[in-house]
């Protein structure tokens, strides 16, 4: 239960945030895929860069969490799966405006449609494991 | 036409914020955001577990299982170094079990996060559609709206699981981590929604 709310807390504060920075607003991502405008372009890059440094920092100076555990430093090689699954991925980014995270946001918002989106999301990734297994034969990637 | 992120923090504002979320998030929690996979967590919550496998109650239940096993494949005398490794592989896989049950609250605060920032910042409420554009692309029917927002969702859980991450988990962790399998999705992702856009672009806005 604990660990729960940790879990909780850090999705509350990254959903605070993702919704300020308008990450989760069609209008905003429709507006940066066409170029018209650069603010979640340099949102990106910000924060790519001080994560970047602040990983690297991480590494150097801490190996396990307050918690005690490892931290864990995922390996995500390219596989099968990259190109393919990116491009499904992305047509439904380009349509719904909304990756995983901020569908979630965009209904904390207020715009109750976008529980459509979510619906959706679950639907598709209880499809995963039945098309990888059956139709494509592919070994499952993990997510670490 | 207002561009619609006047509304919000200015970018390195924004940056910051997210930076400081993925870099302390793994800091207290030992794992990297990525937040696709939590759907998976969640579905296997609901997933009936396999018929005629090992069930174990306890980490010493666990453990016992475990040395049975080495012994088995290595003989006894692996296990001559006492049960250090047993016990410390029980532990691993318990916490595992433990944390797949306590991260997907975090897809539960994602959305208490973002109904507190709709409160703080007088967020207008517009159940039915998610913006201007919105409205320019599928019409004023929300049903079209929301049965687009379906199909969209559903390639959305699909291409995630396919790929392996989303934004966060490749786009922001994977990135930052410099996986050639996160740069590679990523690019692609970004790639294919700016070219939909474009689609769009081209058919509505005449």
């Amino acid at each position: 239960v604990k660990r729960g709310f940790v879990h909780l807390a850090f999705g509350t504060l990254f959903g605070f945030v993702l919704a300020r920075n308008g990450a989760a607003d069609f209008d905003a991502m429709y507006e940066m895929f066409l170029f018209r405008d650069f603010h979640l372009f340099g949102v990106a890059i910000v924060s790519t860069g001080l994560t970047i440094a602040g990983f690297s920092w991480l590494r150097r100076t801490r190996s396990s969490s307050a918690a005690g555990s490892l931290i864990r430093w995922p390996k995500r090689p390219v596989h099968r799966g990259s190109i393919l699954g990116a491009v499904i991925f992305g047509v439904g980014w380009g349509v719904s405006g909304a990756c995983p995270g901020t569908a979630l946001v965009q209904v904390g918002q207020g715009h109750l449609i976008a529980l459509s989106t979510v619906v959706g999301i679950v639907v598709g990734t209880a499809a995963y494991d039945p098309l990888i297994r059956r139709v494509l034969k592919w070994p499952r990637v993990s997510c670490e | 036409m207002e561009l619609a992120s006047t509304h919000f923090w200015p970018f390195w504002l924004g940056g910051i914020a997210v930076a400081v979320v993925a870099v302390a998030y793994p800091l207290v929690s030992g794992r990297l955001l990525g937040v696709s996979g939590l759907f998976d967590l969640l579905l296997e919550a609901f997933r009936p577990t396999p018929k005629g496998g090992p069930v174990v109650h306890s980490a010493d239940e666990l453990e016992a299982a475990i040395l049975a096993a080495t012994a088995e494949e290595f003989g006894e005398e692996a296990l001559v170094d006492d049960d250090v490794g047993g016990t410390v592989a029980a532990d691993a896989l318990t916490e595992e079990a433990d944390s797949t049950r306590s991260r997907p609250y975090f897809l539960l605060g994602l959305v208490l996060g973002s109904v507190v920032a709709a409160l703080v910042s007088n967020v207008e409420l517009r159940p039915a559609t998610l913006g201007a554009h919105f409205d320019q692309r599928f019409g004023s029917d929300p049903v079209v709206g929301a049965v687009a927002l379906f199909v969209a969702g559903w390639m959305i859980g699909l291409g995630t699981r396919l790929a392996g991450g989303c934004t966060s988990g490749h786009g922001i962790t994977g990135v930052a981590c410099f996986q050639s399998g996160s740069l590679l999705s990523t690019a692609t992702f970004w790639t294919t929604g700016a070219a939909v856009s474009w689609a769009f672009f081209a058919l509505v806005s005449q």
